[in-house]
């Protein structure tokens, strides 16, 4: 990893990192920037609790999985963006997590595409118990470069609280004809039938929702 | 309903298709000076003899509009100066029931559009304004022996007073917006329709909105009313000439659906590309209520119109159909937004959008559901069709839940014509702008399917003509 100030894709850090084929976890400094190299393959994990800002810029042919980790308590702000750069780059963006008491997330996604023939692939799930509440708004942006991206975002969130606030805001600005873009987003709560199901064959209520709960934050990650 | 002959949907669809008919001075009864003042608000109010609460309400608008920021979001409204509009220009000095009695020159404009055979063959009701003043309106003997009302809202304020006044602004408030205060402030003409209980009106009822001059505000003022159990299906269709400077179009419309009523409100705007079109459309749905807009936008510069339905009582369910075709200049943001106040409500918005020429096109909308509401079933799909590199295509969404027991699903995709899909068709010896053409007709087959058969061809008509050299 290395560190110098530049400006790449009319993205203007205080300190761009440049990481190479590592896995990195991103902690302590609130504002960052990662600069993926060509033909890079990276995995980059952020702590919500101490990161902020987070940005992250992929050149040509290089991939770059991200996971950002849904804090465990309190209340916490996340910015993250993605800059599909290069052609033929790919950007993975995964969130899985569960709020409880009163904690607020809010989180802000962007997705970026200037490259051409570019893919990324956002992912977030997120169950809310008691009181707690998130914002979630997740952007792509294809560019009049962007030719041949393909984009897509799923946002599911699940109210398990009567008290639980959320608010889902996926969007798209789109530039370029010759492209494949969509967004999915749902607030559901857990089916009754299903637990029904369960508690009919025996199991208990708590265990049959620890469950089905398991099975909706899981999904994210076997998708 | 009726078969139209081949002629009558000739003359039906000339205005729809084309914007650019005549537009040779017209005398006018009475045409208000540029520039809005609270002189010229008081002014309007003395010539339309109005009552005293509604001289209030409109110095109150005028307060709200003069104190609220421009929007910061959505289309851009630099252009749009309120100071150099006219905001009242009166074509006759009278509503007319009888059309040989409407000014020649205007009937001309009217005939055009096939008003009084459409009225004779299929609808139960016509109404037509043009510039500031509804100058026609009738309703067939049928509906009025069953104590319908289609009126012109400024006569409905002198014959129905009470009815007007407990209704008029309850829906939308002057506060809501800058346009939504703008046209408390200046409004003139639109329709006053009343249904009482159970009367199903099987015959849709259809206004017309014509904006003729240049640098002319419009600023209909529209309010359904919708008792128990009843239904009614009112359609309007705007249109206005080309000119070089800017008009400007700012209705409210306000519909009040009672428990157990249907309300389906259908809108066909083709201004011209120098209309702008800021619309404030509202409908308050009660117990086991329906209230569908059916919304289809293809002209103007820009347009801003979100419909929406407060749905306030258990049952209530709230639908919008919309599409929007974006051209050359044109920039169309629109989109829907549904409120629950009440559990076991349900709503679903289907919003389509095509953008070509370097048009742009956006979807804006809302679906909220508020705390301690339950079994709320809502959802929302917005498809775009970017037809070349030029055009653009946004969706803005947001789902606001405070409660939970509730389903709330929202899906969005845009994409261009599929080249698997031209190049099927192709081979059977169709040419490359029909293929497209059909497939565009294939997307927005959803919202056709909800209109009148008599609007479905023209709007299958307008798609192609659109289409026309945009492909190959």
């Amino acid at each position: 990893m290395s560190a110098y100030s530049t400006n790449i894709y009319g993205v203007t850090p205080v300190e761009v990192t440049r990481v190479a084929q590592s896995d990195v976890k991103l902690s302590g400094n609130p504002v960052q920037t990662l600069y993926i190299p060509a033909d890079s393959s990276v995995t980059v994990l952020v702590d919500s609790l101490s990161v902020r800002h987070v940005t992250v810029i992929v050149e040509k042919r290089s991939k770059c999985n991200i996971e950002l980790m849904v804090p465990s308590g309190g209340s916490t702000t996340l910015h993250c963006k993605t800059v599909c750069g290069g052609q033929d780059s790919h950007i993975q963006v995964r969130c899985v997590g569960l709020l409880r008491d009163k904690q607020f997330f809010n989180l802000e996604l962007e997705q970026c595409h200037v490259g051409s023939n570019s893919s990324s692939d956002m992912d977030v799930r997120i169950a809310l118990q008691d009181n707690s509440s998130a914002n979630v708004k997740g952007r792509i942006i294809v560019e009049k470069t962007g030719h041949q991206s393909t984009a897509s975002f799923k946002n599911y969130l699940l109210t398990l609280g009567s008290k639980v606030g959320v608010v889902s805001q996926p969007e798209l600005e789109i530039e370029n004809n010759d492209v494949q873009c969509k967004h999915s987003a749902a607030v559901t709560s857990l089916d009754k039938e299903k637990l029904f199901f369960m508690s009919s064959r025996g199991i208990l209520l708590d265990k049959a929702t620890k469950i089905l709960v398991d099975a909706f934050l899981t999904g994210g990650r076997c998708d | 309903m009726s078969a139209v002959e081949p002629r009558l949907l000739k003359k039906l669809s000339d205005q729809v298709m084309n914007n650019t008919i005549d537009r040779d001075n017209l005398s006018y009864a009475f045409k208000a000076q540029n520039g809005l003042n609270r002189e010229r608000v008081q002014q309007l109010w003395s010539m339309k003899k109005e009552p005293e609460w509604m001289l209030d309400l409109r110095l109150k608008s005028l307060e709200h509009f003069e104190r609220m920021p421009m929007p910061e979001w959505g289309a851009d409204l630099s252009e749009l100066d309120a100071q150099n509009l006219c905001y009242y220009a009166r074509p006759t000095d009278k509503v007319h029931t009888s059309w040989d009695k409407v000014p020649e020159a205007i009937k001309q404009r009217f005939e055009r559009l096939g008003i009084p055979q459409a009225e004779r063959r299929y609808l139960a009701g016509v109404g037509a304004q043009f510039e500031s003043e509804l100058i026609y309106k009738n309703l067939h003997k049928k509906w009025v022996d069953q104590g319908v009302i289609f009126s012109d809202i400024s006569n409905a304020m002198h014959e129905y007073p009470e009815l007007v006044k407990k209704y008029f602004g309850t829906v939308i408030r002057a506060s809501d917006n800058k346009f939504s205060a703008l046209n408390g402030a200046v409004w003139s003409g639109g329709s006053f329709v009343y249904v009482p209980h159970g009367v199903h009106i099987d015959m849709p009822l259809q206004a017309y909105f014509r904006i003729n001059d240049e640098q002319v505000g419009q600023f209909e003022r529209t309010l359904i009313i919708a008792e128990p159990g009843s239904f009614v299906h009112y359609v309007e269709g705007c249109s206005a000439p080309k000119y070089q400077s800017n008009s400007l179009h700012s209705a409210v419309v306000e519909v009040v659906a009672l428990p157990g009523s249907h309300v389906r409100y259908t809108t066909i705007q083709n201004w011209s590309n120098s209309v702008y079109n800021l619309v404030t459309k509202r409908a308050i749905a009660y117990k086991n209520a329906r209230v569908e807009w059916i919304d289809g936008n293809f002209g103007s510069k820009v347009t801003m119109k979100y419909p929406s339905v407060v749905l306030k009582e258990s049952g209530a369910s709230g639908h919008v159909m919309s599409i929007a075709v974006a051209g050359d200049t044109q920039w169309i943001d629109s989109g829907a937004k549904m409120i629950h106040c009440a559990s076991n409500t349900s709503s679903s918005i289907v919003s389509k959008s095509i953008s070509q020429s370097g048009g742009r096109s956006s979807y804006r909308g809302l679906v909220k559901i508020l705390p301690g509401v339950q079994n709320v079933s809502a959802s929302v799909v917005c498809d775009a069709l970017l037809m070349d590199q030029d055009s653009r295509s946004d969706t803005y969404p947001t789902i606001d839940v405070k409660a939970s027991e509730n389903a709330v699903v929202h899906e969005a995709s845009v994409s261009k014509i599929s080249d698997a899909q031209k190049f099927y068709i192709q081979t059977r010896a169709i040419s490359e702008q029909a293929a497209s053409a059909m497939i565009v007709n294939g997307f927005i087959d959803p919202f056709v399917q909800h209109l009148p058969l008599e609007y479905a061809v023209e709007i299958n008509r307008l798609i192609e003509m659109e289409m026309e050299g945009s492909v190959g």
